[in-house]
């Protein structure tokens, strides 16, 4: 009896072949239990594995500011000053030979990114009252004053329109795990 | 009350935006390939600038997610050649619960040590396969487009990454 | 009933600081308001705010405001959810929004919190500071009882919203039961990825037939189209034909003819919209449901559902032109109370199954997934 090679039957644990090379191994595994056990080794790998998908329990929002924070630094550092791929760990994104030029494009984006993370309420065009959902949340605007709810700086959203003029925001709270839906509505 | 925001600002915005759209997805998935915190911050930093520079390059907007998955995973396999080591666990990450005793926490950063060290003997590419496939459950078409390679080039980093790891299991368990 | 207070509490929110960019400008009080009826199952333990802080905004001044309240479940029976109608008054002539917890389930004596965090903006010339109430407008226990005032429907939403809940979770026991854990590490994973893949829009909503001036929606002429359907066998009812307005990004004034083929009579309907763009793409765009409150549908009865209003649809800042709409139903109350929500062979077709977003309790689940991993998983499976 001819057996498939080792590759075929760890693709096969996973269910990565093909229709034809599934059905065949399929076949041959019915009838072999020395291949069966190699698959049920293979199996173990990956049962093994999702252990790795576990994350960390970060402050997300901090996160997300250092992040945006730094990535401005680094568009700004590509615009001052030509440079090739910057390099991966440093104690700051800019090296001390460019930290002076690079210092002041920052400032300017370090006070555009405090105004900016200030939620920018969008204007209605429109004359009626009107909900939409923005950066930060979900609001219901009319005449030229607004109320929104937001999203607690979290970033994982799914918004829902309905056409009777209502928005929905969901998401999970970020301090005590339950799941809590915003909606605002047009009156 | 007024809107209106100036074209710098504008932009600004945009890049904002699309970073807050995109990063948590994109640490994460970049964590998955280094285990290490402050190497998936930086890498994800370098993922979006990067993206943002070449922003000319992306034709269809509605693509971007991949485009962006994609960019993330040839940082983080360009670090994993780079460094000489592929990571090191750091119990300090946070993975400390209320819930659990010392001794689950120390058995739990055992096993991902015992996973870590199996990955090192992976080349990057294999260890990037498995992880997309085995740990994130990502379809293998779509391990092949973030790995910008043929699907059968892809089933082979997957086969061999787990022979490899396979190996491995054994040898600890001897 | 509702008109004894039991817990009325007064916030004053004192101003902290604007940001850089804002200007000079006066800084009225801020209160809030939390009205929980005498007879209901829930007490106001306690209530925690941030400073209300403004920003100035040309000549209107933006208001923050976090509340974090501590419930007490003071019933006999486990709570699923609760839903708090936040007002104000003064701002957004009345403008209503909501904040609803679905998937609890907290015994009797037991305490959780609610967080709202509300943004107003007003001309910065008014005096003095907004008034925000909150309100308790329901409760929805275990076995699917209801409790309050109910002036937003809360009573239908959270039924349904714990139907769906209760579908999933027997569904994620049954995987657990038949394949074990790693069938069931592997549908959290699938329920994350989906949460990242699937694809997402923005939008907003005007009531009536508004001609915009903004973007394509102004370049675009308005054309009539026809929706086409999906049809679920076992819905109660089936959406017959429908029409819309279309005018680049925007759909206005959407009508849809729906047939009761259930032997009971309906008292609402809900459809679900799938956008489709010229490239192909496809957005789940949002719902429509029959609010007239004098909606009756007899067995065997066809009924219009429709919706004065113009929807705008964009996505990453940019407005996705809409070539066809499809819609599908996704809810229905009877008029005993009783819900119809779609089942899980339903939700998988394959069209819907790249649209639609985890459920709230997949979402819930796959979060606890992440944070705690599978065994956290088993163990909040067997609390329900």
């Amino acid at each position: 009896m001819r057996h498939p090679n080792q590759e075929i039957l760890a693709l096969h644990a996973g269910g990565d072949l093909g229709p034809f090379a599934r059905w065949r191994t399929s076949r041959h595994l019915a009838r072999c239990e020395s291949c069966r056990e190699e698959v049920a080794r293979f199996d173990e790998v990956r049962q093994s594995l999702p252990g790795l998908a576990e994350v960390p329990d970060l402050q997300w929002n901090r996160l997300a500011a250092e992040i945006k924070a730094n990535v401005r630094l680094g568009l700004a550092a590509g615009e001052c000053v030509r440079s090739a791929d910057p390099p991966l760990r440093q104690s700051g994104l800019i090296h001390s030979g460019r930290a002076v030029v690079a210092f002041a494009c920052a400032m300017v984006l370090v006070v555009t990114g405090m105004v900016l993370e200030r939620p920018l309420p969008r204007a209605a065009r429109e004359e009626g009252p009107l909900v939409q959902n923005t950066q930060y949340g979900i609001e219901v605007t009319a005449g030229g004053e607004t109320l929104g709810l937001t999203n607690n700086g979290v970033q994982r959203v799914t918004y829902s329109l309905d056409a009777q003029g209502s928005m929905g925001a969901r998401y999970i709270d970020p301090e005590t795990g339950y799941v809590t839906i915003n909606t605002v509505y047009v009156q | 009350m007024s809107d209106v925001i100036e074209p710098g600002l504008e932009l600004l915005e945009r890049q904002n935006r699309f970073v807050s759209e995109h990063f948590r997805r994109i640490f994460v998935q970049i964590y998955h390939l280094v285990q290490n915190v402050a190497d998936a911050q930086d890498l994800t930093q370098e993922a979006f600038i990067k993206a943002l520079q070449h922003q000319e390059q992306l034709k269809d907007g509605q693509k971007a997610a991949q485009w962006l998955s994609r960019i993330a995973t040839n940082t983080a396999i360009d670090f994993l050649r780079r460094s000489s080591r592929a990571t090191f666990s750091e119990l300090e990450d946070g993975f400390e619960s209320g819930s659990e005793t010392p001794e689950q926490i120390l058995l739990r950063s055992e096993h991902r040590e015992y996973l870590e060290d199996g990955l090192r003997l992976l080349s990057p590419r294999e260890r990037a396969a498995l992880i997309m496939r085995d740990v994130e459950g990502l379809p293998a078409e779509e391990v092949a487009q973030r790995l910008s390679c043929s699907k059968a080039t892809v089933r082979s980093h997957i086969a061999n990454g787990r022979t490899k790891f396979r190996r491995y299991m054994e040898k600890r368990k001897r | 009933m509702f008109n004894n207070v039991q817990n009325r509490l007064w916030v004053l929110g004192l101003l902290g600081a604007a940001c850089l960019a804002a200007q000079d400008a006066a800084l009225p009080n801020c209160s809030v308001t939390v009205d929980v009826p005498n007879d209901a199952p829930v007490a106001l333990l306690g209530i925690s705010n941030a400073p209300c802080s403004a920003t100035a905004r040309g000549a209107a001044l933006m208001l923050d405001l976090h509340l974090s309240l501590t419930l007490k479940n003071t019933g006999v029976n486990r709570i699923h959810g609760v839903t708090l109608r936040v007002v104000s008054q003064e701002v957004a002539l009345g403008g209503v929004g909501s904040v609803y917890q679905p998937s609890l389930n907290v015994g009797p004596g037991e305490a959780f919190p609610v967080h709202i965090d509300t943004q107003l903006m007003r001309p910065a010339q008014l005096a003095g500071g907004p008034a925000v109430q909150v309100h308790l407008d329901g409760v929805l226990f275990q076995d699917l009882t209801f409790y309050g005032p109910d002036r937003l429907h809360s009573r239908r939403i959270m039924t349904a919203s714990e139907m769906e809940a209760q579908r999933d979770r027997d569904y994620l026991k049954r995987l657990l039961a038949e394949q074990g854990l790693p069938a069931l590490r592997q549908a959290m994973l699938r329920i994350q990825a989906r949460q990242d893949s699937v694809p997402r829009l923005q939008g907003r909503v005007v009531r009536g037939h508004t001609v915009t001036t903004a973007g394509i929606a102004a370049a675009a002429p308005e054309r009539q189209a026809q929706f086409a359907f999906l049809q679920f066998p076992d819905s109660p009812v089936e959406p017959v034909q429908g029409s819309l307005l279309i005018a680049g990004n925007e759909a206005r004034m959407p009508a849809i003819d729906v047939r009761n083929r259930s032997g009971k009579a309906i008292k609402y309907v809900e459809l679900g919209w799938v956008l489709t763009d010229p490239a192909g793409h496809d957005y789940l765009a949002g719902s429509m449901p029959s609010t007239d409150s004098s909606f009756a549908l007899a067995p065997g009865a066809t009924a219009r559902v429709r919706q004065d209003s113009t929807l705008g649809f964009s996505t990453g800042g940019q407005p996705v032109s809409i070539q066809k709409m499809t819609g599908f139903v996704t809810q229905v109350e009877f008029a005993d109370g009783k819900v119809w929500v779609p089942n899980r062979q339903n939700l998988e077709n394959p069209f819907l199954a790249k649209v639609l977003a985890p459920s709230i309790e997949e979402e819930r689940l796959a979060s606890l997934y992440v944070r705690k991993g599978v065994d956290a998983v088993v163990e909040e499976l067997k609390k329900f």
